[in-house]
């Protein structure tokens, strides 16, 4: 209370507020009892809108994801043939499935390192090159002759 | 293809926790609701009963306003509801009291008004306000607050409910003025008026 009351009204109002919370507090059961109804239907009433709102959210939200997941996910299958990272990834050097596969076959990687190095003249055996190339001439010789 | 398997499974799991989240706070706030209509359920009857002076009215109208509490203003802070309460309380009471004088105004003009007739229609006198105290009343209150709720009803509608919020449920000026749709001086000036008019007429009881 934030009025100024004098004290005769102060004690008028402390007096009447206190008879009217006695009269307040001893209701009959029956209104008490009509009053507990009355608050609890009230109660269901929300408690069925909020369900209805939540499941309603619910019934809306998952099949939204869903559907926007599925979206997403088509988009990046389709979208992974002709990523460009790929490409730049075997350029660069990083480690490939085709590079683990070399590493793991000893013999592949000879062959490659065979083929990719640039003086390899210096490990072939011309001798061997040029006996089979003689060999093969002396084969033929007396047939051609003849 | 485990991306998206992966994504809708995060989904879901947002979706679930968000559904849980949901009902937990419809449950709180269904506790908190309940706390407060059971607080105020029985002040609030008292008012309605002294405006109306008529039981089956007033607990009308004291459901009435719960379940347009409920329904419109539960998402609303707490700390607002007393005052929303009461505001919707209040227009309660008048329509209470218009359908009253329309009802009784129409039945005043039907020539079978005095429930003759037809079997089947109500009877006006069981649903005329009860101008005196129930007899529930009657055992538990005295003469005092019998005394004190004539006067009360005999106040003009705005002084009684400025007097009834400040003095009886104790809202503050805000929240009186709030419940009412006026100003915090008008409430003042109401309650001051309520209380010499309700002296003046009372004096003899507290003397």
């Amino acid at each position: 209370m934030s009025e100024e009351l004098d004290p005769a009204s102060a004690e008028f109002a402390r007096r009447t507020r206190e008879l009217l919370e006695a009269s307040a507090a001893a209701l009959p059961a029956r209104t008490r009892s009509r009053l507990t109804r009355a608050r609890y239907a009230a109660l269901e009433q929300h408690a069925a809108v909020r369900t209805a709102g939540t499941r309603a959210l619910w019934q809306r939200a998952l099949p939204a994801g869903a559907v926007s997941a599925a979206v997403l996910g088509v988009l990046l299958l389709v979208a992974a043939p002709h990523a460009p990272q790929v490409q730049q990834a075997s350029v660069t050097g990083v480690a490939t499935g085709d590079d683990l596969e070399l590493l793991v076959d000893r013999d592949a990687l000879a062959l490659a390192q065979d083929q990719g190095t640039a003086d390899a003249d210096a490990d072939v055996d011309y001798e061997f090159y040029a006996w089979a190339v003689s060999a093969a001439q002396d084969d033929a010789g007396p047939g051609v002759g003849s | 293809m485990n991306a998206f398997a992966t994504l809708l499974a995060d989904t879901t799991s947002l979706l679930a926790l968000r559904n849980t989240d949901l009902l937990e706070s419809t449950q709180q706030e269904t506790r908190s609701l309940e706390s407060f209509l059971a607080a105020v359920e029985r002040k609030a009857f008292r008012i309605a009963q002294i405006a109306l002076r008529h039981e089956d009215d007033a607990l009308d109208a004291v459901q009435d306003a719960m379940l347009r509490l409920v329904r419109n203003y539960a998402r609303r802070p707490a700390e607002e509801w007393a005052p929303l309460f009461y505001r919707i309380l209040e227009n309660c009471v008048r329509d209470a009291q218009r359908r009253r004088t329309v009802r009784g105004r129409v039945m005043s003009w039907l020539p079978w008004a005095g429930g003759g007739g037809d079997e089947d229609a109500a009877d006006p006198l069981e649903q005329a306000p009860d101008p005196a105290p129930l007899p529930e009343d009657r055992v538990q209150a005295g003469e005092t607050l019998q005394a004190l709720e004539v006067a009360l009803a005999a106040l003009p509608a705005r002084q009684r409910q400025a007097f009834l919020l400040r003095n009886f449920e104790g809202l503050d000026v805000e929240a009186t003025a709030q419940a009412m749709g006026c100003s915090a001086g008008s409430v003042k000036t109401h309650y001051f008026r309520a209380l010499q008019a309700l002296r003046a007429q009372l004096g003899e009881y507290w003397a």
